[in-house]
């Protein structure tokens, strides 16, 4: 799936606001078009989370730096576990995982 | 249609010191590193609505502004929704209040989905001349919404007016394009902040060598 590969190029560019909201764009697109919608609901909804999180005001480069750190590898994983269409029950884990690390992003 | 001008106009360098102080006390101009929507770091974060909303603030953006406007025919002024809705504001109250109305208008980002699907709010028509107004120009997207809006209803630009241009490409454009552009207060991407007229800043302070 050429977006989810778009998907991946835009996580490894990082985490601000207008690429959060590609990502979303993408995510929705992409639940459509999968055996995994759940997994890009998710995503979705933790994408734009942060990113009304961010929205009209200061943003300090650290707190980016942070969500980031946090988030990309979990993202990263289930991106692939969705491309090698991993087991529903691994991909299911790996969604937890992303959850995991969304819960405490902001700590 | 836009106007060309060789002439680069100017706030009055008083007002945008004490606007660039209130800008500091009310927490609109932060300093420190941050990360803006486009991802680009800056040294500054500018949010325009802290100015604005305070009352001192928004007088004095309002009284700057008219100001800048007193030897140019004017219809209205306004701009993109919602940066520039409580600067347009303050510039149609303090016309007012010198004996010289102006009002305002806003553009929408989007059409209205239902009733009269607007595109624009407020005091305007076809064939007014036009102020446009905004908080920040990076790289001028917001700005240029509002152009384009009011240009499609045949309104003529006479001025483009922004609280912070962070020279990110986006007056520039609107200069070559022949549009008469000032700002109050200038972002360099060097980190510095000035509030002379840009051509009069030197390369060194452009460069981050200088303090000004």
């Amino acid at each position: 799936m050429a977006n989810l590969q778009k998907l991946q190029e835009k996580l490894e560019k990082g985490f601000y606001l207008d690429n959060l909201y590609e990502m979303a764009h993408l995510c929705k697109m992409l639940a459509s078009d999968t055996i995994y919608p759940a997994a890009f609901f998710v995503m979705r909804d933790i994408f734009l989370d942060i990113a009304r999180r961010w929205e009209e005001r200061a943003l300090p480069v650290e707190e980016a730096k942070r969500v980031e750190r946090k988030m990309t590898k979990p993202l990263g994983d289930l991106i692939q576990g969705i491309e090698t269409e991993g087991s529903a029950g691994g991909v299911f884990d790996l969604l937890n995982n992303v959850v995991s690390a969304y819960l405490v992003s902001f700590d | 249609m836009a106007i060309s001008s060789t002439l680069e106009l100017r706030v009055n360098t008083k007002d945008a010191q004490k606007i660039l102080e209130i800008a500091r006390e009310t927490g609109a101009l932060l300093e420190g590193e941050f990360t803006l929507a486009s991802g680009k770091k800056s040294n500054h974060y500018f949010e325009g609505k802290r100015l604005t909303s305070s009352a001192e603030g928004a007088y004095r953006v309002g009284k700057v502004i008219f100001d800048e406007l007193a030897d140019i025919d004017v219809d209205a002024v306004g701009g993109l929704a919602i940066g520039a809705y409580s600067i347009a504001t303050a510039v149609a109250v303090v016309s007012h209040l010198e004996g010289k109305p102006i009002p305002s208008f806003i553009v929408r980002e989007e059409p209205k989905q239902h009733g009269t699907r607007k595109k624009i709010e407020g005091h305007i028509k076809e064939g007014f001349r036009v102020v446009i107004v905004d908080d920040v120009i990076t790289t001028g997207g917001s700005v240029n919404k509002a152009i384009d809006a009011v240009e499609a209803l045949n309104c003529k630009v006479v001025k483009v007016i922004v609280l912070v241009d962070r020279h990110e490409g986006g007056s520039d454009k609107l200069k070559e394009a022949g549009y008469d552009f000032s700002s109050i207060i200038d972002l360099w991407p060097t980190g510095k902040v000035t509030i002379g007229k840009p051509s009069e800043v030197t390369r060194e302070v452009r460069e981050g060598i200088l303090p000004r």
